[in-house]
């Protein structure tokens, strides 16, 4: 297992592929800096570039893209009081107070240097995991295969917040949109209406560009958003990273909530920051300060956000369950760059998964010093009103998602889908359980069918089915539990 | 309107699809049928429900329903148009003319730019798009016209 990862190691230094991995840290931090923009369209940017790099390249570029995402979105955070991501809304709570404090320095050295351990550490819990998860993943068939496939399906409701039943309506509209192209049983084109562009199916880049960025542009454009008054950044970074040193405890239970969470697929994101707030808050002595400026409060949340990423890449990667919709459209990234997730990943392409560890570890240690070392220069770029920034997205979201099938309904889809992503967004509907309807469409199909055909009925008494459906109603009933404690802990 | 009955709306809307894939789906093959005619029928149902439950809602709440500020929906429509005159632009005369054409015309008007400040930034985003298009060999639509310049 060592030597396999000094090999991957040397993969991950090849003067070849480290700038693509610094291409991927730039977008990170630029898409988590600029307020409204998730990791999701992030991914989705860059997802249709993969087109032709071998997977080693194509990987160091997504997982740089990932892995710095919490680490940028901490600027709009501490600076504006306004979530870069959805894995940053917990800073704001002390982040920004310091700020008001003219401590913001301090607040962001703590929160990059909690990012990095954070990060490192949840490399490290991916790492541990392989050995672990082998045996596992080697015993599971297409029975065992569907039901994980239900079992990520299963977490729309979690992501659904307090909108249950609109969560399920917008996966089943992803688990359609999935089924338009070919039928995987048999040679029939579904709901293509003799349009050849959809005879392939839908292309899962321009999908997500629509569905996330598109709104987001509008959104932005139509509230003017800008940041309106300059937060300056005064000295005491230094500050900060003593801070993180002094209270290393409390990164280290961070960043083990942010790995635990993010292994649950579909409860991290949105979710982690406010569980990692929540327990730092109420494991700390004398906490009257939380909230009005307590520097823990920036340090256990930042540990958690970027240590999910290395937790959330184990049902990924491992067993092809998307936990957002960030790492929903990076299985998407496998499958361009000819890979598949699941027990090939553990196999035949474990020299993928543990490049994928060490570039989780260099993109957090260098995303968190660029942070750090240009904090004053990234500031300024939060301060571009929306009229100023948005033109130049909209050409690069239409280049981007031109490069999926290179065809005009790339462009008419990403509208499309775009209108259907506003609608939602300005009615409140969540949208990311439609990612994971699509993304999981195709191997839910392909996997029932599967069992039906070898296996009649008698597949669900299989043990790990039985299993499986146990962890489904358990993870649902606990997720349900664990987030009425959050908002118990955090009514506002 | 209040976004309570908008939202009512658009899940009748989502009905009316769901019942028209699962009445579309009726008509493949056998083992092409079954997963997106079930879940057609299961989403059909999941909608009429959640119709029901919202006019429940609604007609239980006693409190104002909170209305969509007209403003704010005017820009929203007047951006949304923006973006498909783009591609519409695109589809005629190709990407790299409509990309100009497109932030010459929106720096000017929206962002309120000056000349120099928005030919200055078109060049840049034209000179980036180039040499992005080398490096990773990107392609361009080209556009019913035929027009292309920088290709």
């Amino acid at each position: 297992m060592f030597e396999a990862a000094f090999e991957a190691l040397s993969i991950v230094l090849d003067p070849g592929r480290i700038p693509f991995m610094f291409l991927g840290i730039f977008v990170g931090l630029l898409i988590g800096l600029l307020p409204g923009l998730s990791g999701t369209v992030g991914m989705a940017i860059l997802l249709p570039f993969v087109y032709g790099m071998d997977p080693y390249t194509g990987m160091a570029m997504l997982i740089g893209m990932a892995a710095v995402l919490h680490t940028g979105d901490t600027f709009p955070s501490v600076l504006i009081g306004m979530p870069g991501s959805s894995g940053s809304q917990a800073t704001i709570m002390d982040g920004y107070p310091l700020a008001r404090q003219g401590q913001a320095g301090r607040a962001l050295g703590a929160a990059f240097f909690s990012s990095m351990i954070g990060g490192v550490f949840g490399g490290i819990v991916l790492f541990i995991s392989i050995p672990l998860a082998r045996p596992i993943v080697l015993a599971f068939g297409s029975p065992e295969l569907f039901m994980l496939s239900i079992l990520g399906l299963s977490m729309v409701g979690i992501l659904s917040g307090n909108t249950p039943i609109r969560g399920v309506l917008v996966g089943m509209i992803g688990l359609m949109l999935g089924s338009i192209g070919g039928a995987p049983a048999v040679a029939e084109y579904r709901y293509t209406f003799e349009w050849l562009y959809l005879f392939n199916g839908l292309p899962l880049a321009v999908v997500a560009l629509g569905l996330f960025a598109f709104p987001e542009m509008i959104e932005l454009l139509a509230k003017k958003q800008s940041i309106s008054k300059t937060a300056e950044l005064k000295g005491g970074w230094v500050h900060g990273i003593k801070d993180t040193i002094t209270h290393k405890w409390l990164v280290l239970k961070g960043a083990s909530i942010g790995a635990l969470i993010g292994f649950i697929p579909g409860l991290g994101g949105s979710v982690v920051d406010w569980i990692a707030y929540g327990i730092t808050k109420q494991t700390s002595k004398d906490n009257e300060n939380f909230g009005k400026g307590d520097i823990r409060g920036v340090i256990g949340p930042e540990g958690a956000n970027n240590a999910k990423e290395g937790g959330a890449l184990i049902p990924t990667l491992l067993f092809s369950i998307p936990g957002s919709g960030t790492t929903a459209i990076l299985l998407g990234g496998l499958s361009l760059l000819g890979l598949q997730a699941g027990p090939r990943m553990v196999n035949e392409d474990v020299s993928i998964t543990l490049s994928i560890v060490w570039t989780l570890v260099f993109a957090n240690i260098f995303g968190a010093a660029a942070c750090i070392l240009l904090s004053k220069y990234i500031a300024r770029l939060s301060l571009i009103p929306a009229t100023s920034l948005v033109p130049f997205l909209l050409v690069i979201l239409t280049v981007a998602s031109y490069q999926s099938s290179r065809h005009f309904g790339d462009l008419l889809l990403f509208i499309g889908i775009g209108l259907l992503g506003l609608v939602m967004k300005r009615l409140d509907w969540p949208r990311a359980p439609l990612l994971i309807g699509f993304v999981l469409s195709q191997a839910t199909e392909r996997y029932l069918w599967i069992s039906m055909e070898r296996f009649g009925f008698s597949w669900l008494l299989h043990p790990g089915v039985i299993v499986l459906a146990v962890i489904i109603v358990a993870l649902l009933a606990g997720g349900y539990i664990m987030k009425r404690s959050t908002e118990k802990a955090n009514p506002a | 309107m209040s976004k309570e009955i908008k939202s009512i709306l658009f899940t009748t809307f989502l009905f009316i699809v769901f019942c028209l894939m699962a009445f579309e789906a009726n008509t493949f093959a056998d083992k092409a049928k079954f997963f997106p005619f079930f879940v057609a029928i299961g989403a059909a149902f999941l909608a009429f429900v959640s119709i029901v439950l919202q006019t429940i809602e609604i007609v239980r709440s006693n409190k104002e329903n909170s209305i969509d500020d007209v403003g704010e929906i005017k820009k929203v429509l007047k951006y949304v148009l923006w973006a498909v005159g783009y591609i519409a632009l695109i589809y005629f005369i190709g990407f790299m003319l409509a990309t100009i054409v497109f932030l010459l015309v929106f720096l000017l008007i929206e962002s309120k730019f000056r000349i120099i400040t928005t030919v200055l930034s078109t060049a840049l985003v034209v000179v980036g798009l180039m040499l992005f298009g080398n490096v990773l060999n990107l392609y361009w639509p080209t556009g019913l016209l035929g027009i292309s310049i920088f290709s």
